[in-house]
């Protein structure tokens, strides 16, 4: 049978193709391209060796969107898998409106982020949605986004709001996956709401910790369409993640080599972080 | 469940929806409002300006938009469905070396951001006469777009029981026979998810339309509507009409197929 | 019998001349340009395009934007795919001129305006777009407001006067100077350096780091007054109030409604400002100096200007369109729409400046000077302007830092 199922292996030579041409290549010149001092552009360009490495480290930007990168990765996870357990929990028992909220908290999902980045723009303008409630309140209107902390909060607070619904589904579904009799025996031995909780629920919801937590932090530390459309990396520098600084190194600052070392500098650390975390699940698995 | 107990858990439920919802009904009552209404973009429109919608779609070219969207969004989507089924039959059946390189080549793929290949495939594809097409195109959302596919499609695959392929060895099929007799008529409710997640994807596309599709006639949704933000000088309230046309497809497949929709994500989650 | 066989070789040529001329397809021009498809450039290249469609068979001429213009022609650069002809803002030598068709031998070459030559000329003398117009700008004003405020713009010398006089707007209730600011506009900011740096930095003959900065010895802390203008204005509170957020639209719809003073743009501004409100009196003044040792300026440099694919296919044809182009009624209709002065010269060429006439008048005796970054600065900086603009304006970044950041980054793109 075995060497049947490996005649089959013709079946993924298209794909492999595809990635081949699309992917690999590209990729492989990306990393030639970081070696070179090109500005995206021209004709003429040399090879500068490890300089725009180098730089890498040096560059006061690149430690700070690396920063604000770990930020918004970590950050919309975290508080994406508080918002989306609880509301899983509060959409575990039957109510009226149940069905509703489930759907409307998990709509913004689906909505390309760059509209959803402007939409929020509406709100967070001088003029805007935000201001027109905190001057009805007495308070005086704000430049939201002109701050790199507020600026860094309220992106942090779109991409966790747009995205909870992800993790809420997969909490949701794990909860379901619980077999009412593990319940009801920890209440027959006299455990309390939290301890069951504790005991039965976050252990069973384990392998939906895992997943909702890789898929989110994949998202948050690649995160780009909503900075874009919220601060375009500003104001200055400050709210860039390293995929925003990518961009405007090649486009706006026409350093295409500096561009490419920091794109093959962020594909490792993303690649890094996930695999460390797949270690660590494992680990947290095998000793419970 | 008293009456009591679920007010508070109704009342909840409500302010809950309202955040979610607070830039849409924004963005709506932009969108509603003529040019001249000053008035604050909580307040609804006095007057209704639906205008707005009819220059949003004349300027943007948004009919031609769609067209393209969903041409686009069909072909990437079908070709995505045929090649991950393919090649995830291999991959479910056998646990080799080679095919545990190749699963774990296909999963990094997923973690490769768009930005570090964006210059040398965009060389590439001018190269390749593919710049503004649309099979060029696809087969860049295809190839980014079939690792998630892959990798459910042999998940789903490994649930089902070897034996019915041994059986067919018996009854002389040869392997290809299998998988097109055997295992793809059962692929169908993995099918549907990856329908969903790729359509959503590539329809939400902006990155790749926006180097790729540079023409003005080959525009995607996303472009125009990204074109009317970023025009300095434009009408914001064009541009809400034009976000609201965007998002409104998708919103209303959502509401009616919801249950396909939600259990795409589960499915793509929970191995 | 001889006639037949005439008849039928007639017949033949002439099937032969019929399907060689249907053969010939309609060759396709595609002209890129950085104006939205609202701005009345745009407007107004379309119409020259579709006047010429009509007059000429065998040629399609399509006039396109992108969205992020500069970045999709960088891309295009890269791939070597570009339109046919395309437009330039500034940068047909030091950015463009690789990809641009040299134009020393066109018919319309020796009618080039004098005063932009230099500016679109390289090295070694060739020059790579037909310029429609040429800025010649100042400080644009609202005339209205001015009068309010009790300010002669003709008494303001230099930015001590230019500051009291802000102080004097600010004090009936005005915004004195309208910036923009926000990140989707820190263009806006940019120009604002393009405007002030050279009176601290070029102008003053007797003083200057016009070689320097050329030849990579210049001295950065010597950017630090440029930057403390901005700051300045922001502390005393003589910008719009939303000066991190406020966006490029707002500045000419608040210049039209008489609450803004001062805008650091060029004249099309007070165009865009006119289409609000064709009432309102604009005008212009030349850029303060930074001393009394130094004279007041005035910015040149390219506005339209369009150049044509080197490596093109329809390049013949292209520059066909470009010689369309370059007729005196089409470069007047340009010019007029931005305000300005034409590029080419000669009989019938004369932009209409109405009610800006007496202010161009003014400027005789005036000297002008380039867009600061597209002159002095390598090419990539005009970014490092923006944003360090934008850090300093919201406080993100000290006057020390921003001075560093355009230091390290003049190196590294040098």
């Amino acid at each position: 049978m075995e060497a049947l199922y490996k005649k089959a292996n013709i079946l993924y030579i298209p794909a492999l193709a595809l990635f081949a041409l699309f992917v690999a290549y590209p990729f492989v010149d990306g990393i030639r391209i970081a070696f070179t001092n090109w500005n995206g552009f021209s004709r003429r360009f040399s090879y500068v060796g490890l300089r725009n490495f180098v730089r890498l480290f040096k560059d006061e930007n690149v430690r700070a969107s690396f920063w604000n990168t770990l930020l918004y990765g970590f950050g919309s996870t975290f508080f994406q898998q508080v918002l989306g357990l609880s509301l899983a929990l509060f959409l575990d028992k039957k109510f009226p409106g149940r069905g509703i909220t489930r759907t409307v908290v998990y709509l913004p999902v689906l909505i390309s982020a760059v509209i959803m980045g402007y939409m929020w723009y509406y709100l967070l303008q001088y003029d805007g949605a935000l201001n027109d409630i905190v001057a009805l309140a007495g308070g005086e209107k704000r430049l939201w986004l002109s701050s790199a902390a507020s600026a860094k909060s309220f992106i942090l607070g779109v991409n966790t709001l747009q995205y909870c619904g992800i993790s809420m589904v997969i909490y949701m579904a794990g909860l379901q996956n619980i077999a009412p009799m593990y319940y009801e025996a920890a209440r027959i031995e006299g455990a309390g709401e939290w301890q069951v909780f504790r005991r039965v629920t976050v252990p069973l919801l384990y392998p939906a910790f895992v997943t909702s937590i890789t898929i989110n932090l994949i998202g948050g530390l690649k995160l780009f369409d909503i900075i874009k459309a919220l601060t375009g990396g500003g104001p200055g520098y400050t709210t860039n993640s390293l995929a925003t600084l990518i961009h405007s190194s090649y486009f706006a600052s026409q350093m295409a080599g500096f561009a490419a070392a920091n794109g093959l500098a962020l594909f490792v650390l993303i690649l890094a972080i996930t695999l460390s975390l797949q270690a660590i699940f494992r680990k947290i698995e095998v000793q419970s | 469940m008293t009456r009591r107990a679920s007010l508070p858990r109704g009342v909840a439920a409500i302010v809950i929806c309202a955040i979610q919802l607070v830039p849409l009904y924004i963005t709506l009552t932009v969108a509603l409002k003529p040019q001249t209404d000053l008035s604050s973009y909580w307040a609804l429109p006095v007057r209704a300006a639906w205008s707005n919608f009819a220059r949003a779609v004349e300027s943007g070219g948004l009919i031609r938009a769609f067209a393209n969207t969903a041409a686009i969004t069909a072909a990437s989507t079908a070709l995505v469905v045929l090649l991950a089924a393919m090649a995830a039959y291999p991959l479910a059946r056998s646990g080799s070396r080679l095919n545990k390189t190749v699963s774990s080549f296909v999963l990094s793929i997923m973690m490769v951001p768009a930005l570090s290949l964006l210059v040398p495939l965009y060389v590439l594809l001018v190269r390749m006469r593919a710049v503004s097409t649309y099979w060029g195109i696809t087969l860049v959302h295809v190839a980014f777009n079939l690792p998630l596919a892959i990798f459910l499609f042999t998940n789903f695959i490994k649930t089902i029981p070897r034996e019915l392929d041994e059986a067919a060895v018996i009854d002389g099929s040869s392997i290809y026979g299998i998988y097109y007799r055997i295992i793809l008529p059962l692929l169908k409710p993995v099918t549907v998810t990856v329908i969903i997640l790729t359509s959503v994807a590539v329809w939400n596309d902006f990155q790749y339309s926006l180097y790729f599709l540079q023409r003005p006639s080959m525009r995607v949704v996303t472009l125009s509507i990204s074109s009317f933000f970023a025009t300095s000088g434009s009408d914001p309230h064009v541009a809400a009409a034009g976000a609201i046309l965007a998002i409104l497809p998708v919103t209303l497949l959502y509401v009616f197929l919801q249950r396909y929709f939600v259990k795409g994500m589960v499915d793509s989650a929970l191995k | 019998m001889r006639r037949s066989i005439a008849g039928l070789v007639i017949a033949l040529v002439a099937l032969g001349a019929t399907t060689a001329a249907s053969a010939q397809a309609t060759k396709r021009l595609t002209v890129a340009v950085n104006f939205s498809m609202t701005d009345s450039t745009f407007v107004a290249l379309q119409g020259l395009a579709a006047a010429y469609n009509r007059q000429t068979s065998g040629v399609s001429v399509e006039v396109v934007t992108y969205p992020r213009y500069e970045e999709a022609m960088k891309t295009k650069m890269a791939a070597n795919d570009l339109p046919d002809l395309w437009t330039t803002h500034g940068w047909s030598v030091a950015r463009y001129s690789e990809y641009l068709e040299p134009l020393n031998r066109q018919p319309w070459a020796s009618l080039v305006n004098p005063t932009i030559k230099g500016v679109i000329t390289d090295k070694a003398g060739k020059f790579f777009v037909l310029p429609f117009d040429m800025e010649v700008a100042g400080v644009a004003f609202n005339r209205g407001v001015l009068d309010q405020a009790r300010v002669d713009p003709a008494a303001i010398k230099t930015w001590d006067d230019f500051k009291a006089a802000c102080a004097r707007v600010k004090a009936i209730g005005k915004i004195p100077v309208h910036i923009g600011g926000s990140a989707q506009d820190d263009w806006t900011v940019g120009n604002f350096y393009d405007w002030t740096a050279p009176s601290f930095l070029i102008t003053n003959d007797r003083g200057n780091a016009r070689k320097t900065l050329k030849d990579g010895s210049f001295d950065w802390k010597l950017w630090a007054p440029v930057a403390r203008l901005l700051v300045d204005f922001r502390d005393a509170g003589y910008l719009n109030p939303d000066y991190t957020q406020g966006t490029w639209a707002d500045v000419s719809k608040k210049l039209a409604s008489g609450d803004v003073a001062f805008a650091f743009f060029g004249n099309y501004v007070i165009g865009e400002a006119k289409k609000q409100n064709p009432a309102g009196e604009y005008g212009f003044m030349p850029v303060p100096a930074a001393s009394t040792a130094d004279s007041p300026t005035v910015i040149t440099g390219e506005r339209v200007a369009l150049g044509v694919w080197r490596d093109g296919k329809n390049k013949k044809e292209a520059l066909k369109f470009l010689a369309f182009c370059a007729r005196p009624e089409n470069v007047s209709a340009i010019a007029t729409i931005n305000g300005n002065p034409t590029g080419l010269v000669g009989a019938g060429y004369a932009s209409d400046l109405g009610d800006l006439t007496p202010y161009f008048d003014r400027l005789k005796g005036i000297r002008g000077f380039p867009y600061f970054d597209r002159e002095y600065l390598p090419s990539g900086m005009w970014d490092s302007l923006c944003k360090t603009g934008t850090g300093l304006l919201a406080n993100t970044m000290t006057i020390d830092q921003a001075v560093s950041k355009m230091k390290s980054d003049y190196e590294s793109l040098r």
